[in-house]
């Protein structure tokens, strides 16, 4: 049981942990591109 | 997707789409891992533990469509400018396509592959290249490469983790260096590499290099798949499709997982080629910008 536990919860770490990223990315991309607009 | 940005009102339903689509794939994912944990029966022999199954064989199965996409969309950014190289890779799909669906009703195969599964696969590959090319443009078809090998790699490290985690309380072993589990390695260091050219290469023929590798690296996920027929390894032989026996409520999980997998990975895809096009937009207008600028505007500043 211990084994099934740490493999799911690894699973969503990884997913949650790119899925992060992506949103940072994503937020950092719209700024700049806010940024540009504004000039 | 072939044009460079849509009007605002094309964003916001696009934008509405992807939400809606987001939510469901979250509540098909939600299902789908209860169903795993839950619903499944218990294997006899192993266990719980036999569940990591249902996320395992998913991931693996998710990875490899995500790079067998970036290897179609990898070949189209590499043959499109030429154009009978174009025309050459259309007929081979079509033909790839047409002979896969008649050979294996005539030519004997190895034990436990089906006719019907190489079918199915010679048809993806002509299906997936003609969409491909109808609606991804040359720089689409490279931003979907990057993507898809970004994503498959992430669901391959979710492969080679999982699969530990399952043998160390059945085989009593973490890790053995047999073909199947070798070979995935192996293609999971290819595509790292691929998106190591990608991030840190600044030659303006990276696209083209990570292209052509990603065609060479293509050519380990023949070996990953069939090792298990051609090959004495210690990885499960295939339940499904390969003569073994299933529960049909674990054939049910395991399908539902693959499809939630399947949409999670759609939606992620989804989601970073917009960043990826809206990062490139930025990157143009500040080079445009940069040009536009009036001489010695820069190296005022310097003074």
């Amino acid at each position: 049981m211990m084994f099934l536990r740490i493999a799911y919860a690894a699973v969503w770490i990884i997913q949650g942990t790119y899925l992060a990223v992506l949103i940072r990315r994503y937020f950092r991309v719209r700024r700049d591109m806010d940024e540009l607009e504004r000039k | 997707m072939k044009g460079r940005r849509g009007t605002p009102n094309q964003d916001r339903s696009m934008s509405r789409t992807f939400f809606i689509l987001a939510v469901l794939t979250a509540l098909l994912l939600i299902y789908a891992g209860y169903a795993a944990l839950v619903i499944a029966p218990t294997e006899q022999t192993m266990g719980p533990v036999q569940r990591i199954f249902y996320y395992h064989a998913p991931s693996a199965w998710t990875a490899f469509l995500l790079f067998f996409i970036n290897f179609i969309a990898s070949v189209q950014y590499l043959v499109r400018p030429n154009e009978s190289a174009d025309r050459f890779a259309r007929w081979a799909a079509i033909a790839i396509g047409v002979i896969s669906c008649i050979a294996p009703f005539f030519i004997p195969l190895p034990a436990g592959i089906e006719p019907s599964a190489v079918a199915t696969t010679g048809v993806a590959v002509t299906a997936a290249y003609f969409l491909i090319h109808k609606y991804f443009s040359d720089q689409g078809a490279d931003i979907l490469a990057l993507v898809t090998a970004e994503v498959g790699v992430v669901f391959c490290t979710i492969v080679l983790i999982t699969g530990p985690l399952w043998a160390r309380p059945v085989w009593g072993i973490w890790w053995t260096w047999d073909v199947r589990l070798t070979s995935t390695l192996v293609l999971w260091l290819i595509y790292v590499s691929y998106l190591m050219l990608r991030r840190f290469s600044t030659s303006g023929e990276t696209p083209k290099l990570a292209a052509a590798l990603a065609v060479f690296g293509a050519l380990d996920m023949p070996l990953v798949y069939f090792s298990i027929w051609f090959f004495r390894t210690q990885h499960p032989q295939p339940v499904i499709g390969g003569g073994g026996s299933i529960d049909p409520r674990m054939l049910r999980v395991f399908a539902l997982n693959c499809l939630a997998f399947t949409c999670y990975a759609g939606i992620i895809c989804w989601f970073r080629y917009r960043i990826e096009r809206m990062q490139r937009d930025v990157e143009e207008t500040r080079a445009l910008e940069a040009l536009l600028e009036p001489r010695g505007a820069g190296s005022r500043g310097l003074q």
